[in-house]
């Protein structure tokens, strides 16, 4: 079952039959199980070597390319099966959301984020004093 | 059309002219008659139809909770963002480009690259809402 096949439901649930419902909710659970759970993932992953990550990763990955590149969404039950399909995958790299979107932040990340902020800044001066002698170097070809 | 970087992000990477957690990074929407050229198209005043709407302001939003990080199972470097949401909008729109914004005239502004959602999406006096995909914005490997 692909995106498209959802949308397509959605579109015309309020005309679709009984039948049809069904069928659809068999389609979605079928799709379901195909799909590594999240509780699965959080109970496996410490114990996986890097080349087990990857080949789940990949296979996670594969799923994905059903969807593009980035999704606009406007519709809950329209973005829920990606939604489901990017934790798991964000899980591969520490990546949390809450239910908007928003990258949650742990205090750990914060103190990194602060060492690298810190280091940018010297840097950015160290850059600053470069550039001033490469100025001067010009200057003096120029004549100016 | 395919999502691409523009060949100029590609050299402003290179050479600090662009830092992307630190910058501040825009997205624009674009209706599905934008047409990317990587080649040409270097700064935002290059870029042609862009979306418009109740709830949209020219320019868009920027991205908030930029992360620059790295992916040590699939050997990769990825920069991410919180999803982006316009409310209460009316908006049709197809493509998201990035851009870093200077806060001044948009010939400063470089461009990142272009993401495309596959059709139109419309939103109607409701949430236009853009999902970061999995893999984040943008990744090096």
């Amino acid at each position: 079952m692909d995106l498209k096949s959802i949308q397509n439901f959605f579109k015309r649930r309020h005309d679709a039959t009984d039948k049809e419902k069904a069928e659809f909710s068999a389609q979605l659970e079928a799709a379901h199980d195909n799909i590594i759970t999240m509780e699965a993932l959080e109970r496996d992953f410490d114990s996986m070597d890097k080349a087990k990550r990857k080949a789940l990763y990949e296979k996670l990955e594969k799923e994905a390319t059903k969807y593009p590149m980035a999704v606009a969404r406007h519709d809950e039950l329209f973005n829920k099966p990606f939604l489901s399909l990017r934790a798991k995958m964000e899980y591969f790299r520490g990546v949390k959301r809450d239910e908007n979107g928003k990258i949650l932040r742990s205090k750990e990340w914060y103190a990194d984020r602060k060492a690298l902020l810190l280091t940018k800044r010297a840097d950015s001066e160290a850059r600053i004093k470069n550039i001033d002698e490469e100025l001067a170097g010009i200057a003096k070809e120029l004549g100016e | 059309m395919a999502s691409a970087l523009f060949n100029s992000f590609k050299r402003d990477i290179m050479n600090g002219g662009l830092d992307l957690d630190t910058d501040t990074i825009k997205a624009q929407l674009h209706t599905s008659t934008f047409a990317q050229n990587i080649d040409t198209m270097t700064k935002r005043s290059d870029l042609t139809n862009e979306a418009s709407g109740t709830g949209y302001t020219a320019g868009g939003a920027s991205l908030a909770n930029k992360a620059v990080t790295v992916d040590n199972t699939n050997d990769r470097g990825v920069f991410d963002s919180d999803d982006l949401s316009w409310s209460s909008a009316s908006i049709t729109a197809r493509y998201v480009v990035l851009y870093k914004s200077r806060g001044g005239a948009s010939s400063a502004d470089e461009l990142i690259g272009s993401w495309d959602m596959g059709s139109d999406i419309v939103s109607t006096a409701a949430t236009f809402a853009v999902a970061v995909n999995a893999n984040g914005w943008l990744l090096a490997s």
